[in-house]
């Protein structure tokens, strides 16, 4: 089995990447990272014996990022394929400026898209195998803030819908999760730790769902209540949570990027 | 605190102006606290990046725990036979502190085991270290406290392991008197050695002698650390003289009683994960712990005039623990020839007046004190020593003249 993970230098990423390697699988990590894929590449390898490629591409320059995966990809088999690629920005507000708005669809939308439309044939030829995509807690309902994030990933949500669809009577098995908070450096100090979830028991969820078909699926679970919640707060008190967490947060936190 | 988790962190343009690199933040002396400025946690750096059987060499990332080390080692017949008690401990913080163990043999700190290192600084990038690639900051590095930049990986040197199981002995010492060259002697014939004092008493104890066994010996499953446990402290602290007194001469008779039992590796390795009781019984204002290597010839008056003074400002000694030391001085690094002490004591009004005597007994007998144990240590006993403080000082200033990277410990020191 040889699958490739997009966005497999850090969090819930590398988590299934380790997942996947303690099953046995040959892995394709994709991200931006040179030296943390080496080192990760290097850790598979040593503690599990499997083989592992690394591809350092940036999915902010689509072009590059295309032809850079698709090479990867042509050039051996391809079993199943991981997309947890993503990235959120301070100062994703309305009114921010297209840049950034470009950049975040690009990551989240664009990049995820373009990875399937590339790895689809094969499957298909295939007639087999697993396309996994992350969503987010975030698409529930629209905030002040991670607005191009928020929108970005309701329009994957809609993208996987389809997708779904379009691989009807086939072999090959779509999941779409929304994701809620985990414990990893990206939400460092974003929230109350009880809530978060622990990455390595969410990435053993994920590898052990292949072979269903779903969309909009909650990991961890239990943020399935909080979504419903996010949805039933009337939207006076929604906002002003909103804008009390925002606060809390001091208005800013690091850039970050799974 | 900011936990970075890919090396795109470790660029010039996004570094924080002062900052200190943390492994698993169990330094007694505030080493990775950036008081004003970032501490950066290492945690998500804790790969094994590359195994080498036959040359028996490791490369791994500075935040490994010790614990997840020896576990892949141990599988692989294999092991570092120079590691502080504690597996939560992160390799970059062994080689930061150049901590110890209780080896018995040649170097006996961690910075002979390291190999070479890779050290990210933003006005030199990322750099490899090594005896022969800018060998002057590898030896400031190692021993250096995270004041040369953030230590990313290291290749470590591994031994070749036959057991699992240790033979433990333990050996009656009935007085400080001759218990120099008592421990020195056991020392030079035993993988492992420590002793225990009585310090509430006269200084008298046993040595804990271990050596590697049969695998057939029955050995207890080795305690693992729980990382996420809280550390809740006894509500007052339940060390007096009198309890101290009291516990002592039970453990004595215990430990003579069994006199030689089997134990396994990890759990010789790493006795601190058996502990945790007795760090919370220190109650909320904890305790202090001094570490000092003495000369040989120095240790058993040392030892006697410490008993004394303890006795002096009413301050119960709880741990009074000796090992065999042997290596090279260099720089601040807590290494050399010679007895090492370590002594812990409840903090309270008293403790402060104690260890400042401890201090002047320490400089009289020409003894140095370990940095990473002591939070209270002053500059001026650190001054007179460590007779390369000057030229450790001039290094760091050297190679960071910026002063990137501080923490409270540099502070008080002044480096």
């Amino acid at each position: 089995m040889r699958t490739l993970i997009a966005g497999a230098g850090s969090g819930l990423g590398r988590a299934i990447g380790r997942e996947l390697a303690q099953r046995g699988h040959d892995l394709i990590l994709v991200a931006g990272d040179e030296l943390g894929l080496v080192a990760e590449a290097g850790h598979l390898a040593t503690c599990f014996g499997v083989k592992v490629d690394v591809l350092t591409v940036d999915a902010r320059w689509p072009e590059a990022f295309r032809k850079t995966l698709a090479k990867a990809i042509e050039d051996g088999d391809l079993d199943n394929l991981i997309c947890t690629i993503g990235a959120w920005r301070d100062g994703d507000e309305v009114g921010s400026d297209g840049r950034t708005m470009r950049e975040l669809f690009e990551i989240n939308v664009f990049a995820v898209i373009a990875t399937v439309s590339i790895a689809l044939p094969k499957l298909r030829a295939a007639n087999a195998g697993n396309i996994v995509g992350i969503g987010s807690i975030a698409a529930i309902r629209g905030r002040p803030e991670n607005v191009a994030y928020a929108a970005a990933k309701r329009a994957l949500e809609s993208y996987f819908e389809s997708l779904i669809g379009s691989v009807a009577r086939t072999g090959i098995c779509i999941q779409f999760y929304r994701l809620g908070f985990l414990d990893t450096p990206a939400a460092n100090a974003k929230i109350a730790d009880w809530l978060k979830g622990d990455h390595r028991k969410i990435a053993a969820a994920v590898v052990g769902n292949f072979g269903k078909n779903f969309v909009g699926r909650y990991l961890p679970r239990y943020w399935r209540l909080v979504a419903w919640v996010i949805a039933m707060t009337p939207n006076k008190l929604f906002l002003a949570i909103a804008m009390r967490h925002r606060q809390a947060q001091g208005g800013k936190s690091p850039r970050q990027e799974r | 605190m900011r936990r970075p988790d890919r090396y795109l962190a470790f660029r010039a343009d996004d570094f924080p102006p002062t900052a200190i690199a943390r492994g698993a933040g169990l330094s007694y002396a505030a080493a990775s606290f950036a008081d004003g400025g970032t501490s950066l946690s290492m945690t998500e750096f804790s790969r094994i990046i590359q195994w080498d059987e036959e040359r028996a060499l490791i490369r791994v990332e500075a935040g490994i725990r010790l614990f997840d080390l020896f576990r892949f080692l141990a599988e692989r017949r294999h092991f570092l036979p120079i590691q502080p008690g504690h597996g939560l401990i992160t390799v970059g913080g062994c080689i930061a502190a150049n901590v110890h163990g209780k080896w018995g043999g040649g170097d006996t700190t961690f910075a002979s085991q390291v190999q070479s290192l890779r050290l990210f600084h933003p006005s030199h990038g990322i750099v490899e270290l090594s005896d022969t690639e800018l060998p002057d900051v590898f030896n400031l590095t190692c021993g250096g406290y995270g004041l040369t930049g953030v230590i990313l990986d290291a290749t470590l040197r591994v031994k070749p392991l036959n057991s699992s199981v240790c033979k433990v002995q333990f050996i009656e010492i009935d007085d400080l008197d001759g218990s120099a060259a008592k421990i020195t002697e056991i020392a030079t014939c035993s993988a492992f050695l420590y002793t225990w004092h009585d310090f509430s008493r006269r200084g008298n104890g046993h040595a804990v002698r271990i050596d590697f066994a049969d695998e057939g010996g029955r050995a207890r499953r080795p305690l693992v650390p729980n990382p996420k446990s809280p550390r809740r402290s006894f509500p007052f602290c339940a060390y007096s003289r009198l309890t101290i007194s009291a516990f002592n001469y039970f453990y004595q008779e215990f430990q003579m009683r069994r006199r030689i039992t089997v134990s396994d590796l990890a759990s010789t390795i790493f006795p601190v994960h058996a502990l945790q009781q007795y760090f919370r019984l220190f109650g909320p204002s904890g305790f202090h712990s001094y570490q000092v290597i003495l000369p040989r010839q120095a240790y058993e008056t040392f030892a006697g005039e410490v008993i004394s003074r303890a006795r002096m400002h009413g301050t119960p000694i709880t741990l009074a623990s000796s090992k065999v030391f042997s290596g090279t001085r260099s720089m601040l690094r807590f290494a050399g020839d010679g007895i090492c002490l370590s002594l812990d004591c409840p903090r309270s009004s008293r403790s402060g007046a104690f260890l400042n005597d401890v201090d002047a007994l320490t400089i009289e007998a020409k003894g140095w004190p370990n940095l990473i144990k002591d939070s209270r240590l002053p500059r001026s006993v650190v001054e007179a020593c460590y007779p390369e403080f000057d030229r450790f000082r001039a290094g760091v200033r050297a190679w960071d003249p910026a002063r990137v990277f501080q923490s409270e410990l540099s502070r008080r020191l002044s480096i």
